[in-house]
């Protein structure tokens, strides 16, 4: 990977807890992105060790899905000066803290709440680490979701909207809406904006930084002409993405009890009605199959576990 | 060793628990120190296979993880 310039550090860790990327400036500290809820105590010392006797002075989510903002709440205990700053068009989101629209109880997500002081949209420029970044729209995986580009070092912050394999999922263009064609079509202008961009380095909302901009963008279009061509795909995926989430976070699944855990998801649930229209039991076991085949999950002793690799197979 | 094989162990330790121990010595999950963490992503593979090796001496220590 190439260098990163002195002021950042990426902290990588698992799927669950989004990349973290700290700030260190001459004057002022910045991290973008703080993970899940659940590992917010570990954020919290990553950034302190980090930092060591200087301050923490912002906290800017590219986007508001608990895997993003979930350190949030115990960063600004831990450093009260800090000012959170996230996208514009997700404001009234976090401030009536919808926990529908933000994709917490329908999918079985955990977020502790926070509130936010600034807001950053497309076009904005933004210090972090004594750089400057300018904030890209970047709908398709998020509608609301923005991307940082650092023009002077060709280092783009690209959060769901662009993996070495893909991206996140389309939430937006899940039935029972009927806007996938204008979700897709979004996702689609937010690559070729990426491209014009010419990043040198892709630093990823999950998974190592990498440089192979092309090879990634040729990916991801590839992933969402086959999305495009039938809707049902994205929601597919989306169905299994739900799971393969969910038991990484838990850690493992009771497979006799699954498919009534599933029930009781939202999402999940409306993806079963949309797709398969099967009894809760014969879904979570459709599922845990498909998951199974792409190597994400394993069975052992009555239990759903994530893959030893699961990060690998989560794309 | 064929690139896969020498590829494979490059991947992070993580395995989504992300708790410090009590003491702060480690990540009750992977076993590794605040300090290999916070370096992972922009560590050497070099040190990358050290850690690796030696997870797998904490873990023996350790015990397995209990899921």
């Amino acid at each position: 990977m190439p260098a990163l310039p002195p002021c950042m550090r990426v902290f990588e860790r698992g799927w669950v807890s989004s990349n973290n990327i700290l700030f260190v400036g001459r004057d002022r500290s910045a991290i973008v992105d703080t993970g899940y809820t659940r590992h917010a105590a570990q954020t919290v010392a990553l950034v302190r060790h980090a930092l060591g006797d200087r301050g923490l002075h912002e906290i800017v989510n590219t986007h508001v899905h608990s895997d993003h903002m979930g350190g949030n709440a115990a960063l600004k205990r831990a450093f009260p000066d800090a000012l959170v700053r996230i996208p514009e068009g997700e404001a009234a989101l976090v401030r009536a803290w919808d926990e529908a629209a933000l994709l917490l109880a329908p999918m079985g997500q955990e977020c502790e709440r926070f509130g936010f002081d600034q807001v950053c949209a497309d076009g904005d420029t933004l210090m972090l680490g004594d750089l400057e970044w300018c904030a890209h729209a970047s709908p398709g995986h998020d509608m609301g979701s923005l991307m940082l580009m650092c023009e002077s070092e060709g280092i783009l912050i690209s959060a769901d909207a662009l993996w070495e394999n893909g991206f996140g999922v389309q939430f937006a263009a899940l039935p029972p809406a009927n806007a996938a064609a204008a979700v897709f079509a979004a996702q689609g202008a937010t690559l070729d904006r990426i491209e014009a961009l010419q990043p040198r380095l892709v630093i990823p909302g999950h998974g190592a930084p990498f440089s192979d901009v092309a090879g990634a963008l040729a990916r991801a279009r590839a992933r969402l002409d086959y999305f495009s061509a039938d809707p049902l795909r994205n929601a597919r995926n989306a169905a299994k993405v739900l799971l393969s989430f969910l038991v990484m976070l838990e850690g493992r699944l009771e497979l006799a009890t699954l498919g009534e855990r599933l029930s009781r998801l939202s999402l999940a649930r409306d993806l079963n009605g949309a797709l398969y229209g099967l009894p809760d039991a014969d879904y979570a076991a459709l599922l845990v199959a498909q998951l199974e085949k792409s190597g994400a999950v394993r069975r052992v002793d009555g239990y759903l576990l994530p893959a030893e690799n699961a990060d690998a197979a989560n794309t | 060793m064929n690139d896969q094989a020498r590829a494979a162990p490059l991947v992070s330790p993580c395995v989504g628990i992300c708790r410090m121990s009590d003491d702060g010595g480690h990540c009750t999950g992977c076993l590794r120190s605040i300090d290999e963490i916070a370096a992972w992503s922009g560590a050497s593979d070099t040190f990358k296979r050290e850690v690796w090796r030696q997870l797998a001496e904490r873990r023996k220590r350790f015990g397995p993880l209990d899921q």
